[in-house]
């Protein structure tokens, strides 16, 4: 079982062979994991996630289609828990707009080390993306963060390309606006 | 092209065509502005598509997959019992619940019975009148314990001649008069 694919795995997994469907989790747990982070930011929510993801894949292993891939099925179930995710999450936070005064300077990296600039680079997106609708967020998180192409989004989102696009110009347009304000390295100063 | 159009351009840059690159690339040598606003957003992407750092990993992946298996484990299990726990649900109104309650009850009440009386007389049969061939327990032996409860109970019963003449066969008495008298009065009835 090793060598076998993702879709001999899950038509074994179908019949109710949870040892194939164990191996499918061993396979694919950590992509699945790393997406949920990327749009949650936070361990834990990304390991329930994570968990939830599998189990609704495993309800509904009796509508699997060999012509789609098991990663962009994935994707969806990802995606959509994330969505509610933000949903309910985005509905509690109060309507409000980002006050660059309240960050201006908020982050910023002395050091020329690369791992500690990556980190709060990451921060600070985590932080502009919090402002996002959850559909602004989903595409920037699968286009830019995962680079899928147009065509996987739309499915994965069941947006038609016009939406997809829309909301892609609204997020870069955030990102490239406030980027350097939350994010500033300051260089040190010559001797 | 103006340069509210340039800007979304701009802004969409990956996902353009090759002729619409050309158009914003025209627009752009002749607009400082958007030029900048281009700068700012190339920036940007690339900190993000070649800087940005993936998230940190799982803390323990063999936890995860207990966790995903365990819960699929219990999924399976509600499966075969849906139909179980449907019928017998832990509602305190369950009518059901207490209809098999009540039969279980006497059912083991009467087997309980049935065995106690050594199985001569079934509780469960209906009681008809213990009347030899007539609406008695397929069971012989039932049949054959109803004849001769019957004959006890009324001893003038007059034997039949059936059973005289078993019983002269049994005694070996040819002769026996009962039996030759019984024997004629059935003559004269046919």
């Amino acid at each position: 079982m090793p060598d076998s694919s993702d879709q001999e795995i899950v038509e074994k997994a179908v019949g109710g062979d949870a040892k194939a469907f164990r191996l499918l989790v061993e396979r694919h747990q950590s992509f699945v994991y790393k997406l949920a982070h990327r749009f949650v930011g936070e361990r834990d929510d990304a390991e329930d996630i994570t968990q939830e993801s599998f189990v609704r894949l495993w309800k509904n292993l009796n509508r699997y289609r060999p012509e789609i891939k098991l990663t962009t099925w994935l994707y969806k179930i990802v995606t959509n828990l994330c969505l509610d995710f933000s949903k309910s999450k985005y509905n509690r936070q109060s309507n409000r707009s980002v006050e660059l005064d309240d960050h201006r300077g908020m982050i910023s990296a002395w050091s020329a080390d690369q791992p500690l600039l990556d980190e709060e680079l990451r921060l600070a997106v985590e932080k502009l993306t919090a402002d996002f609708s959850p559909k602004q967020k989903a595409v920037f998180v699968l286009r830019d963060l995962e680079d899928l192409s147009m065509q996987e989004i739309s499915e994965i989102l069941s947006m038609s390309p016009g939406k997809v696009k829309s909301n892609l110009y609204y997020a870069r347009k955030k990102m490239s606006e406030l980027i350097p304000v939350y994010y500033q390295v300051k260089k040190p100063a010559k001797p | 092209m103006n340069c509210s159009e340039a800007e979304r351009r701009i802004h969409l840059y990956r996902e353009l065509t090759d002729r619409e690159r050309e158009e914003t690339q025209r627009h752009l040598e002749k607009c400082s502005s958007c030029t900048q606003i281009m700068e700012r957003a190339f920036e940007m992407q690339w900190m993000i598509r070649y800087q940005y750092p993936d998230p940190p990993p799982m803390e323990d992946e063999a936890v995860m997959t207990r966790r995903i298996m365990n819960t699929v484990h219990e999924l399976q299990g509600k499966k075969t019992s849906s139909l179980f726990r449907r019928l017998f649900a832990n509602q305190f109104n369950n009518p059901l619940r207490y209809a098999m309650a009540v039969v279980s009850l006497f059912l083991v009440v009467a087997f309980v019975n049935e065995y106690s009386m050594g199985n001569k007389t079934p509780l469960l049969y209906k009681r008809y009148r213990l009347v030899p061939g007539r609406k008695t327990p397929l069971n012989s032996a039932s049949f054959h314990d109803a004849l001769i409860a019957a004959k006890e109970k009324s001893k003038d019963i007059t034997p039949s001649l059936y059973d005289c003449v078993v019983n002269c066969l049994n005694s070996q008495d040819p002769d026996c008069a009962d039996c030759k008298n019984k024997l004629q009065n059935a003559n004269k009835k046919i």
